[in-house]
């Protein structure tokens, strides 16, 4: 909304950063644990080199139109239905991963805060409150995230030292006993946690040097596939790969784990709590905030403020459809290798194709 | 439009104010905070045991009124004509008038420190929940540092079973908590129990284990490690037992757990071998014979190393324990003696004969009376030797196990030895 | 007479014309052209301050025949009558050189008047009957002389006033302790003083129709924020009110989201901050007839140092300011956090404390949440008390009063202990935060959090905190963000949030001016820095 809405590339990439870092951190050592045993650390390389590369191919795409968003630029390579054809899929993308962050949001805020409220007072509370920054434009989420992915790393890092004492790293063992092909099938089970970075296909417009939105997004991806390093590794290295495959949230276990009563540090997981509350919101209001500008882009309307209240009413409803974590999760599951692969691999790739065809080259 | 927003806003803000305390708000005063949970078999038609002791007492003078009529006894037990109830769950929770600032008013002696309930059903949870049909305060688990399992409960292989996964599943309770066994005995009596030391007794369990690493004859496990180890070895685990006397409580030596349900148990002092194979010795106190005089020696430093040695189809293991330690007792009217190289050799010596018996002989138990790997020498080789795993995992603990050679080497040092010669 | 329509365009024109830098752009009072006929001029002056009895008219004569009439108007109470009498009217009626007086020109003996005959230090001259009110108004003395219609100005101010004292509000240990004062010279006097270099501008103006406040923009000009410069003065010069009591009033005027509770400009009695502030490239608005001095635009950053961070060495201004920042974070979030804890998470708490507290709260007549904002209204009720009693007798009371009633309250069993220890330290914080706007802004955040807290528990605090947060993160000053130190805006932005060591301090934050950014050479930076690199060190300076 403000005249100048520029972000810098270092605030491009703690943006990238936050948006990664959402629900998908709670169940990654799980998930990773389940299908790979002691070497799903193995997975999160995996899973990352992927999403690095295809963040390059989506910043190389972006980084070639300066000031267009993906529905501009595509509309230059591949004509106005697809232009339209690839905003509405990325439309649903967005609304669709937003709606299962906040649910699982509000099923874990359940589980540990707030036994007795209802689902829906959390969720409309979040959404309420994400709507006051999102209507400000890119510029309080960029500094938003800055702010808290200072406090949430920092603070994350130390979880972990805390519980230096209880990693037993042997849990790492037998190291390579799981077949290559299950290794690679299980890098999908990875995606989820690495979803975000799409939004550069709106960021283009909003950096202030665009030769640098590549290099900003490639860091920020790289940055957030060392913290799931450091975090699957610890909590493997505590739990065990049999218990982590049964814990549903290890990450919130680990906050019980520590206890120095010397200290006057006990069960710190309402602790992690407040800090995961942070990033789920540096998730939420992005994608929230892409979507809108997609939506709005669709509609070729100058008027902003309207799209994200809509959406929201639309994500409340969506978030809604679940019975149960179990069909949540699975639903996720589901939507993440399909619709999620394809919106981060198959449409930059055809975009980037058609660029290169074209003789389009990269600014700066 | 802008105003119009704004106003909606207000009043569902406005709106959402008197439901306040209506969703999650709970008084800290109505919560009772559970600090030790014990779980005992039950069988329909039992009669549910004691009460506090004043109601014993009250009982004994044969007053009529509430307490007297034996029927009136078993009014704990939830009516019912269908249900069958297995669980008998006695909780023990601090009187928090006692924790207050300047101790409440008229709280005074004749408020106990601690209140002890008892009640049945058919699994835990809902025979705590529905203590609130005599307790006026909400079960909060937030703060159990104890749990105690009754020994005819933990030989119900699904009664333990379902209690495992209770602990697991339930989001307030910490992983740190304390669990025990109780041999020759009911949880229940133990939780009536009113001891010299600490009326509460989850603090004071907790306590003791804390204490762990002061001494070696305390077991050093909590929920953490025994669910782990659960996991991983599909049903084995070793539990810290307690046992108790007319007023205090002992935590030494552990209940077996084989195949979710409790075999055996070990003595006090074989948790000092047990302890050092699981390589978490803190402290501790050994007392050798050498050449007639009872030296003790007072641990510094235990470290534990394992290691596997294939030949052909043969498996050895061999146990590296290393030891520091000081001399801090002889016998007076020698002067002298101590202070020489000789002697101390033949300490150190004595004392890794001791050691090392100690440790086989307890491994040998493990291998051929109760055929529990506790010691993780299986887990060793599936980290280390994943190939030779493959071939020798199945009954692991029947087969494998049992017929590991194992061998012990000990390597104990003496560093000082007190203030005179 | 008065040709009105013609010059009330054109002063129309000065009216809405807002780059005009004239400072009688806020008069809309319209010329009055003055005549030679004194007596219709005196006519005039007298008729608009008709029942003014604090008015003088001095008529005197020069000349021995007295030929030549001339009248000295002034407002008693705002001059210095000794002055008046011993240079001007001393000065006036000596003896005059008879050839002047023969020379039977209005002109001639007007010029000697100014030029000879008064011993005065600042005069001007006049030709408008309305600007010659607004001088007798001010505290000048006009001299009016008959046969010609040039006015005199005379500059002989000289009310009462308090002498330069140390400031209430801004208390330092070590620093200056001049504080500014009521009257407008004095107060850029102490900031002239400071600044002897001629970059350093003071525009003037006056803002408020009736009141004709006399207000001075500072600023040096070769560091100062063009933009915010421009910005400043077509603010102010957009103020359209009848008057200004107190710079209070501009700074609501002037500030960029009056619905915001945090202060976007900053208000000191310190003629030391005006000056660190200019040094910087902000600019000072300074008032006549307040003590307190502007100065945008401010970041929540700068609300949070103190010059005395800066006098004393870096190790106590850095420790300092971390206190500050605990303080304020304490002020703002604990009473919601004991709500949230004790409420919604008792699990949270070391096992022992929350024993205490369970025990502490038995038996007591109130929920958590009503106890709370009880005791914070106490507070509150108790503070305003404080300010109104006089002198010593109101800080006492403030604090013997919060401890009596507090005790009272617990050995009532009201209250728990835990609950006034609580609103205690939160009190007690929020006087740690250097700026009292700040510290208001934090009671009603507050309050809000305690709301937030009782519906949801540590989920409402952390949303009433993002909401917080996102507030303050849109909020500017003058186009400066709000949080500018606390994130990335420009070079040296994050450099101040704790003080850094003197040699690294050697260029301005970034975000406040672009221009001019060295301000310090340190050869002890070098020497420091080719002692890390190298090893060998030849001076031992």
């Amino acid at each position: 909304m403000g005249n100048n809405d520029k972000i810098s590339p270092y605030q491009c990439s703690v943006l990238v950063i936050m948006t990664l870092i959402g629900i998908g951190i709670l169940s990654l050592s799980s998930s990773v644990a389940d299908k790979a045993g002691p070497d799903g650390w193995i997975l999160i390389i995996g899973g990352g080199i992927a999403s690095l590369i295809s963040a390059w191919m989506i910043a190389t795409l972006c980084s070639m139109f300066p000031e267009d968003t993906v529905f501009e630029f595509s509309e230059k390579l591949l004509g106005k239905f697809f232009s339209y054809l690839i905003t509405v899929i990325l439309l649903i993308h967005f609304v669709t991963f937003d709606a299962f962050e906040i649910r699982v949001f509000g099923e874990v805020i359940k589980v540990f805060l707030l036994d007795r409220t209802p689902i829906e007072v959390i969720i409309i509370s979040f959404i309420i409150t994400s709507l006051y920054p999102v209507r400000h434009g890119i510029e309080p989420l960029a500094r938003l995230s800055e702010i808290f992915g200072f406090t949430v790393i920092i603070s994350g890092l130390l979880l972990y030292l805390a519980n230096i004492s209880n990693m037993d790293l042997t849990n790492l063992l037998p190291f390579l006993r799981t077949p290559p092909t299950k290794l690679l099938t299980g890098v999908f089970a990875t995606f989820l946690s690495y979803l975000g970075y799409e939004i550069t296909f709106i960021l283009a417009p909003h950096i202030s040097d665009v030769t640098k939105l590549r290099s900003s997004v490639i860091w920020g991806v790289f940055i957030v596939m060392i913290f799931y390093l450091t975090t699957v590794i610890v909590l493997l290295s505590v739990f065990g790969v049999i218990e982590n495959k049964h814990m549903i949230w290890p990450l919130l276990t680990l906050g019980k784990m520590v206890d120095f009563p010397g200290l006057f540090l006990e069960n710190l997981e309402s602790l992690v709590m407040t800090l995961w509350i942070l990033t789920v919101f540096t998730t939420f209001a992005p994608f929230l905030y892409t979507a809108s500008v997609l939506l709005a882009k669709l509609f070729n309307s100058k008027e902003f403020n309207y799209f994200p209240v809509a959406l929201s009413v639309v994500i409340y409803f969506l978030s809604l459809i679940p019975q149960n974590v179990v069909e949540l999760y699975k639903l996720i599951d589901l939507f993440s290798y399909y619709l999620g692969t394809f919106v981060v691999f198959v449409i930059p790739l055809i975009l980037l194709i058609a660029a290169k065809i074209r003789g389009y080259k990269m600014t700066g | 439009m802008k105003n119009f927003k704004k106003l909606l806003i207000f009043l569902l803000i406005f709106l959402l104010l008197p439901l306040y305390g209506c969703w999650d708000l709970k008084e800290i005063q109505q919560r009772a905070f559970i600090f030790a949970i014990g779980y005992d078999k039950y069988e329909m038609g039992e009669p549910l045991a004691k009460e506090t002791k004043p109601q014993q007492e009250a009982e004994k003078k044969g007053e009529e009124g509430e307490v007297s009529k034996a029927g009136q006894k078993n009014h704990q037990i939830p009516e019912s004509a269908n249900e069958q109830y297995r669980w008998l769950v006695t909780i023990a929770f601090p009187n928090v008038k006692k924790f207050g600032a300047q101790g409440g008013g008229g709280g005074g002696d004749q408020e106990t420190a601690r209140f002890v309930v008892t009640t049945v059903g058919i699994r835990g949870h809902e025979a705590v929940r529905e203590l609130n049909t005599r307790l006026n305060k909400f079960v909060d688990f937030g703060h159990t540092q104890a749990v105690i399992i009754g020994e005819e409960y933990a030989k119900d292989k699904d009664l333990f079973k379902e209690l495992m996964d209770g602990l697991e599943r339930e989001k307030s309770m910490k992983r740190k908590v304390r669990m025990v066994v109780v041999k020759d005995g009911r949880a229940q009596d133990l939780m009536h129990l009113k001891t010299i030391f600490e009326p509460v007794y989850g603090s004071y369990i907790r306590g003791i284990f804390s204490m762990a690493s002061n001494n070696i004859l305390t077991p050093v496990e909590d929920v953490n490690t025994i669910l782990r180890e659960l996991h991983e070895s599909d049903g084995n685990t070793l539990i810290p037992k307690i046992t108790y006397g007319e007023n205090d409580f002992k935590i030494s030596g552990y209940a077996v757990i084989k195949d979710y349900h409790l075999i055996g148990w070990t003595e006090d002092i074989e948790t000092r071998p047990i302890r050092i194979l699981r390589n978490n010795v803190g402290a501790g106190i050994m007392t050798v014979d050498v050449q007639g005089i009872q030296v003790p020696f007072d641990i510094t430093l235990l470290k534990t190393s394992k290691k596997v040695v294939v030949e052909g189809d043969k498996i050895t293991m061999l146990v590296k324990i290393k030891s520091e330690g000081n001399i801090i007792g002889h016998s007076m009217g020698i002067i002298g003696e101590v202070f020489d190289t000789k002697y101390i050799e033949t300490v150190q010596k004595a004392l890794e004969e001791k050691i090392k018996k100690e440790v086989t002989d307890v491994i040998l138990k493990f291998q051929n009376q109760y055929k529990v790997d506790a010691f993780g020498f299986g887990d060793y080789i599936k980290k280390f030797k994943p190939d030779l795993w493959e071939k020798v995992k199945e009954d692991w603990d029947d087969k494998g196990f049992p017929n590991l050679d194992i061998r012990v080497e000990v390597n104990a040092k003496i560093r000082n030895i007190g203030l005179v010669r | 007479m008065r040709i009105i329509k013609r010059k009330r365009r054109s002063s129309d024109q000065a009216r809405y014309d807002s780059s005009n830098q004239n400072m009688n752009s806020m008069e809309i009072m319209e010329k009055v052209p003055s005549e030679k006929s004194l007596d219709s001029n005196l006519e005039y002056i007298k008729g608009k301050l008709k029942d003014c009895s604090d008015i003088v008219y001095r008529e005197f004569f020069i000349g021995e025949e007295k030929e030549w009439r001339l009248i000295l108007i002034y407002t008693d109470g705002l001059v210095d009558k000794s002055f008046i009498s011993d240079f001007i009217l001393k000065s006036l009626m000596f003896k005059w050189d008879d050839n002047i007086i023969k020379e039977k020109s209005a002109e001639k003996i007007y010029q000697n008047v100014k030029n000879k005959a008064v011993a005065v230090a600042d005069i001007s001259e006049i030709e408008d009957l309305n600007e010659a009110l607004l001088a007798v108004l001010s505290g000048d003395t006009v001299l009016i002389t008959d046969g010609t219609n040039k006015i005199l100005k005379l500059s002989t101010r000289g009310w009462p006033t308090r002498g330069v004292e140390e400031p209430n509000a801004d208390v330092l240990v070590r620093g200056p302790r001049d504080g500014f004062t009521e009257t407008l010279r004095f107060n850029t006097a102490l900031v002239r003083r400071r600044i002897r270099d001629p970059k350093l501008k003071m525009k003037a103006m006056k803002i408020g129709r009736r009141s004709q406040t006399d207000v001075v923009i500072a600023y040096i000009e070769d560091i100062v924020n063009r933009e915010v410069l421009q910005e400043v003065e077509k603010r102010l010069n957009s103020i359209d009110i009848d008057a200004v009591l107190d710079s209070g009033y501009i700074e609501q005027l002037i500030e960029d989201n009056w619905k915001s509770i945090f202060p976007q400009v900053q208000s000191t009695e310190r003629p030391d901050k005006v000056t660190a502030a200019l040094y910087e490239g902000r600019v000072a608005i300074l008032v006549d007839n307040t003590p307190f001095a502007l100065i945008v635009p401010v970041t929540l950053g700068t609300l949070f140092q103190s010059p005395e961070d800066y006098y004393e060495r870096w190790l106590i201004g850095t420790l300092t300011r971390i206190v500050r920042y605990g303080a304020s974070f304490l002020a703002i979030i604990l009473p919601s956090l004991y709500v949230a804890f004790t409420g919604f998470h008792p699990g949270i708490m070391p096992t022992q404390l929350t024993l205490f507290v369970a025990g502490t709260r038995e038996d007591l007549p109130f929920p958590i949440v009503i106890e709370v904002v009880m005791m914070e209204l106490a507070f509150e009720l108790l503070r305003e008390a404080g300010i109104r009693l006089p002198g010593p007798i109101g800080e006492a009371m403030g604090i013997v009063g919060g401890i009596i009633i507090g005790q009272a309250a617990v050995q009532a069993r009201i209250v728990s202990p835990l609950m006034v220890i609580v609103v205690a330290t939160t009190a007690i914080a929020s006087f740690a935060i250097p700026s009292y706007n700040l510290a208001i802004a934090y009671r009603i955040y507050r309050f809000i959090l305690i709301v937030f807290a009782a519906l949801l528990g540590l989920y409402g605090v952390v949303l009433g905190a993002i909401c917080i947060l996102t507030h303050l993160i849109c909020q500017k000053s003058f186009g400066i963000p709000y949080l500018a130190h606390f994130i990335t805006y420009a070079e040296g932005s994050k450099k101040d949030v704790i003080r850094a060591p003197m040699p690294s301090m050697h260029k301005r934050p970034g975000f406040y001016t672009q221009t001019n950014k060295v301000r310090m050479q340190d050869k002890r930076k070098e020497e420091f820095e080719s002692i890390e690199k190298g090893g060998g060190q030849d001076g031992q300076q």
